[in-house]
């Protein structure tokens, strides 16, 4: 019988990674779905000709954007300038969704996610957002942790193929990024 | 302490200090006091003006709307000018009839301030715009409008008419 890869803890008990699949497809849906519905199902989104360009919404920001207010008005006042920002960050939506669905580079894909996810933090206090935003961005940080810490992509994910042909690889072999493993 | 257990708490403790810490600076839900600025709206009047023209004065109406929801607009349905002598309602249907212009914000990208039969002024999170009003001509002095938003206290400012014109 095929051995589970698993989690050990410190106390000697193991979480099969298997567990992690869950974890994966519900993060990786999320930051797909994201991607998705703003490059392919309603594409108007990045469109700054469009009334539905997202970026308009940067509007609803501007009454407690303290410093960042001038910012706003001249990305308000240039929509154009927007746009390329917006379709880069939609199509890392669609591969970090994507990678973390399939299981590839799993780390990487969840480290990315936790940094996209913090880097949202400004809309829960620039706009007078209810605090849902708040919580959806707080359980992709979390989630995206999780993900980069385990081996989560190892067990029905890609990331198996790559660990059994080339075993744990580092980022870089230096004594600081060895450590972080690519899958 | 293995390895796996200082990375584990290393990690916690960043995510519990961005969790908390954006908590209580964008809501206070860590130890308050409780805040929530997408509950209601808060309509600020940035300024008015007034210009008599035969014999109607042009109200200039420059306001925006800094807290409350961001996916629908705050309506302004009931607008009132008065001074100590005199007193005139405008009810939504009225102010739709005599609102003649609006001046949007440049900032105004794609969310536009309008008027309406139901709502009279509508204005979105954040944006701005200036409203001329044609109303019936006001003698010269000092006047003060005050609009109605629904849930909230009314807001009011002053404004002169001078005898000029």
């Amino acid at each position: 019988m095929e051995k589970t890869e698993t989690l050990k803890d410190s106390l000697g008990s193991y979480v099969p990674a298997a567990y992690m699949l869950p974890l994966r497809i519900g993060v990786g849906w999320m930051w797909l779905d994201g991607g998705l519905r703003k490059l392919v199902l309603a594409p108007q989104k990045v469109n700054p000709a469009s009334a539905s360009f997202v970026l308009g919404k940067f509007v609803t920001f501007l009454p407690h954007s303290g410093p960042f207010e001038g910012f706003l008005k001249f990305m308000l006042e240039n929509p154009s300038l927007g746009s390329p920002f917006l379709i880069v960050y939609s199509v890392l939506e669609l591969v970090v969704g994507t990678l973390l669905i399939i299981g590839l580079f799993t780390r990487l894909a969840g480290f990315g996610g936790a940094l996209m996810a913090a880097s949202l933090a400004p809309a829960f206090w620039l706009g007078s957002t209810c605090e849902d935003e708040w919580q959806i961005g707080s359980l992709l940080v979390a989630g995206g942790v999780v993900l980069m810490l385990s081996a989560a992509g190892r067990r029905y994910g890609l990331d198996s193929y790559l660990y059994r042909r080339f075993g744990d690889r580092g980022v870089l072999n230096t004594k600081l990024l060895r450590h972080i493993k690519l899958w | 302490m293995q390895r796996q257990d200082v990375i584990a708490l290393t990690f916690a403790i960043i995510v519990a200090v961005f969790i908390l810490g954006t908590g209580q600076w964008a809501y206070g839900n860590l130890y308050g006091p409780l805040h929530n600025y997408s509950k209601k709206p808060m309509v600020d009047i940035v300024s008015v003006s007034a210009t008599n023209f035969d014999n109607h004065t042009y109200l200039l109406l420059n306001i925006t709307d800094v807290n409350g929801p961001d996916a629908y607009q705050t309506s302004i349905p009931i607008i009132v000018v008065s001074n100590t002598t005199f007193s005139l309602t405008l009810n939504s249907t009225q102010i739709y009839t005599h609102t003649v212009k609006i001046i949007q914000a440049p900032w105004n990208l794609n969310k536009k301030d309008g008027v309406s039969r139901v709502g009279g002024l509508e204005l979105w999170l954040g944006s701005e715009a200036t409203y001329t009003i044609i109303v019936s001509k006001l003698q010269p002095g000092s006047y003060t409008i005050t609009l109605y938003v629904p849930e909230v206290p009314a807001v009011s400012a002053s404004f002169t008419v001078s005898a000029g014109a």
